[in-house]
């Protein structure tokens, strides 16, 4: 089974999971991404990786038409179902692979990736593919789980989730992501880091299916984890469940081209 | 329930990015230029190179 299988499989699987997942419901970084993207009511848009549905489905009343699309179809038929309970009838569920969109070029106004870009074997593809998809002066909204810029946060966090599933990459540092948006030739336009409080052990452990000789090894980084570790990630282990916080990244960058263009230098 | 129209019209094969031609009959796009024919399953068309029949 090569490596982008496997991501399908995982989500195959856990599709019903990511369903009553609180964190990937809602929340303040998909607030924070629907602000950023502008929405107008004109936009062509493409929510890459959708996974059940969530962000498709708040872009969705909006905008003209959102494309959900991800490379596990048991978690289009989940994201179908979000959108006939909220009577949406411009979210078109359709399969992709984010490193190979199958879409012609310059035919959306907005992209927007959530929660997804750290399962990404190969993230440049995706910004490039992203690059080649949208119209000129379409944006890019991404929100997505990021490391901290300190070099044992960073370790420490990276080296627990791929624990805790094997499908992680990596979860980027701020500075990591605005390189890629560069390097594919989008236009950095705003970002901001924030952190995701709401994270608690057991429902997180739960969600991706962590084997169960796996769960105690996991538990225990949390638990062993360094006083500047405990600070940084805010862990807190509490009568019910350990808690603690995940900074996320939410950005958005733009394709220039048509009216649009660069003013200044970069 | 067939193909969306919407849809129709901004697919692309995965790997070339050109036309695909609707095979309605056997329920698949077909590239003619890889030599591609991508499953419809669901009414969602499989756009993954590595699970497209060669033909």
């Amino acid at each position: 089974m090569n490596a982008k299988t496997r991501v399908k499989a995982q989500f195959e699987r856990q599709a019903k999971q990511y369903t009553v997942s609180a964190v990937h419901a809602g929340g303040e970084s998909l607030d924070r991404l629907v602000d950023l993207a502008e929405l107008r009511p004109e936009d062509v848009t493409l929510d890459v990786a959708t996974g059940t549905g969530f962000t498709a489905c708040a872009v969705a009343p909006f905008v003209r038409r959102v494309v959900a699309s991800d490379l596990a179809p048991a978690m289009l038929n989940e994201t179908r179902a979000l959108a006939a309970r909220r009577g949406l009838t411009n979210v078109l569920a359709q399969h992709a692979d984010a490193e190979a969109l199958p879409f012609r070029d310059r035919v959306f106004d907005l992209v927007t990736c959530r929660t997804a870009p750290h399962h990404f074997l190969d993230p440049m593809a995706f910004f490039r593919e992203t690059h080649r998809v949208l119209k000129p002066g379409g944006r890019l909204v991404v929100s997505d789980t990021c490391s901290p810029d300190d070099d044992a946060g960073d370790a420490w966090m990276n080296r627990l989730e791929v624990l805790r599933d094997a499908t992680h990459i990596r979860n980027y540092r701020p500075g990591e992501w605005r390189r890629m948006a560069d390097q594919a030739g989008l236009v950095w336009e705003t970002g901001e880091v924030g952190l995701r409080q709401s994270m608690r052990f057991q429902e997180w452990v739960a969600r991706s299916g962590t084997p169960p000789e796996v769960i105690e090894d996991v538990r225990r980084m949390l638990t062993k984890a360094s006083p500047a570790l405990r600070e940084t990630f805010q862990i807190e282990e509490r009568e019910d469940d350990i808690h603690f916080a995940w900074p996320y990244v939410v950005f958005r960058a733009r394709k220039i081209g048509g009216q649009w263009s660069v003013i200044g230098g970069r | 329930m067939a193909l969306d129209q919407q849809l129709l019209e901004i697919l692309a094969c995965p790997q070339c990015k050109g036309d695909l031609e609707y095979d309605r009959g056997n329920e698949k796009l077909i590239c003619h230029k890889c030599r591609l024919k991508y499953s419809i399953k669901d009414d969602i068309p499989i756009m993954l190179i590595d699970e497209a029949e060669k033909f």
